[in-house]
């Protein structure tokens, strides 16, 4: 065998095997007798409301009749259900990401929240992608990407180097079935009314847009019935017959 | 040409540097930071630097026992591996907790079976206060936080095992108690011949045999299973403890491959070719070691 130096000749066996140092902690056991230290009154002293069974306290934040932390300060505001958050992309990540050969966008491919997701240029996407334009100068590649939300900045530097950018509306289920890659489901319309405002306008390359509608080359056929439908308001006139004037 | 030399050096001394023993570079991260062009593919280089493997005489039940030997290749990410008794503790343990019944079970004061009727009144008989005869401080009452039936079985990080594998092979090769056979075959279904051939190898007790078959040869079964102190197993069932507990373990080429490619980083890239090695001057490692 070979001359090396063995700090434990002995075969290792089942009857020589131990935990590594300080990886195991014995176990505190209340009442135990007196050569524990912890036997006789389990260490709660005598008497008093903090030595009985159950829990000592009147309720839980109790601090003895002040005025508990949690009713020191006034409440505050609201909690909006309908709040979204964007994960932030920036262009500087997304052109390191390409040059590292991590990340590939082409028209037919463009960049989802699964790319982005599955390649670590992001670790959660939280309600959908927003693309922001730090760095924009960093952006030499062009890329085609499907946010759900893009600033101006990140639009005008993206188009600048020849990609494109459409912002399309992601429900939570729509977002999920994107990034898990499923394509038997439909996704969502957007039905609110600011989404839909949002997302039939050009400026920010929304989907439903009509100017998006017809340069998208990954378009489906219902959205071109719906960026139709979604923007007849425009056209449309009241019947202001009978209706009192302001 | 200077500047070939370079690089040629610096790759060189960064593998040296590198004074682990088992410092095992992948070849991607010592490759340069790749070019834009997105289409290359990365070709997976072998590293041939410093790491080799180990050598262990091929052992028989049919061979004389003056013929030329062979040895066996093996990966040392695998079977040279640093020793860590703590991880071999975490995995015996953690098998040894999963075999556990947890059928331990006791009656509480709830389930033990009686009226809930007052046995005397709150005052008046001088003797201490007392409720229902299920009390825990009566006799023939429940018990007071007894056991009940739980599992005892825990997580253990598949790493963790897989590490507690790798740490268990080294220890049984280094400690000369590894053997590997061709092909773990009997010919007769006889107790009595396996027995006897055993007995002149010296592996007649305490020795697992692990086949990299989907299930153990049926004569080889057949013939074992009455053997105290011999057991047969496939590779697929094999655990940490056996490892640990039998005093010497016999792999067959498939298993070896098996366990290599499930616990090895794949560097070597040892294939069914250049498994076997004909130039004995190689072993490092003697065979296995056989009881008196």
């Amino acid at each position: 065998m070979s001359s090396v130096f063995r700090s434990r000749t002995a075969r290792i066996t089942l009857s020589n095997l131990s935990p590594g140092p300080n990886s195991q902690h014995a176990q505190k056991r209340l009442g135990r007798g007196q050569g524990s230290g912890r036997g006789g009154t389990s260490g709660r002293g005598h008497k008093g409301q903090k030595a009985r069974a159950g829990n000592g306290k009147p309720k839980a934040g109790f601090e003895g009749g002040q005025t508990p932390i949690t009713k020191r300060f006034p409440k505050k505001g609201f909690v909006n259900p309908n709040r979204k958050v964007y994960a932030p992309i920036n262009l500087d990540r997304i052109q390191h990401w390409i040059d590292q050969g991590r990340l590939q966008s082409s028209p037919e491919n463009p960049i989802t929240a699964r790319e982005l997701l599955l390649s670590g240029c992001i670790h959660n996407v939280h309600d959908g992608i927003k693309l922001l334009g730090d760095n924009a100068p960093f952006l030499k590649t062009p890329i085609h990407i499907t946010p759900s939300r893009a600033s101006q900045t990140a639009i005008k530097a993206v188009e600048s180097v020849g990609g494109s950018v459409f912002c399309q509306y992601y429900n939570p289920l729509a977002l999920r079935d994107c990034v898990k890659g499923r394509a038997d489901r439909i996704s969502a319309a957007p039905t609110r009314r600011t989404d839909i405002l949002w997302y039939t306008n050009w400026r920010n390359r929304g989907y439903l847009s009509p100017e998006a509608v017809e340069k998208n080359p990954k378009v489906e056929e219902r959205w071109k019935e719906l960026s139709k439908q979604l923007l007849s308001f425009k056209d449309q006139t009241f019947d202001t017959k009978g209706v009192k004037k302001m | 040409m200077l500047s070939a030399l370079r690089t040629s050096l610096a790759g060189q001394s960064s593998q040296a540097i590198c004074r682990r023993r088992m410092a095992t570079i992948a070849p991607t991260l010592v490759q340069s930071k790749p070019t834009i062009s997105s289409q290359s593919k990365h070709t997976t280089r072998k590293a041939t630097g410093p790491i080799k493997p180990v050598y262990l005489t091929l052992s028989s039940f049919t061979a004389k026992s003056n013929s030329a030997k062979k040895a066996v290749a093996l990966d040392p990410t695998v079977f040279d591996h640093p020793i860590r008794r703590d991880i071999l503790h975490l995995c015996v343990v953690h098998h040894l907790d999963s075999l556990r019944q947890g059928t331990a079970s006791t009656k509480t004061r709830a389930e033990v079976a009686g009226s809930r009727r007052k046995i005397r009144p709150q005052k008046g008989s001088g003797r201490a206060r007392l409720g229902d005869r299920q009390s825990p401080m009566l006799r023939g009452g429940g018990v007071a936080f007894g056991p009940k039936p739980r599992d005892f079985s825990t997580k253990l990080n598949r790493k963790v095992i897989q590490m507690g594998m790798r740490v268990a092979l080294t220890m049984k090769l280094r400690e000369q108690r590894l053997g590997v056979l061709q092909r773990i075959n009997w010919w007769s279904h006889k107790t009595a011949t396996l027995s006897s051939r055993l007995a002149g190898l010296g592996w007649r007790t305490g020795t697992l045999f692990v086949t990299g078959e989907s299930e153990v040869p049926a004569r080889m079964r057949l013939a074992s299973r009455n053997l105290r102190g011999i057991e047969c197993k496939t590779v697929a069932d094999l655990v940490v403890y056996d490892i640990v507990k039998w005093r010497r373990v016999v792999l067959d080429l498939a298993a070896v491959d098996t366990l290599e490619r499930a616990l090895g980083k794949g560097l070597l890239g040892i294939a069914d070719s250049n498994r076997v090695v004909s130039d004995v001057a190689h072993s490092s490692v003697e065979g296995v070691e056989t009881s008196t």
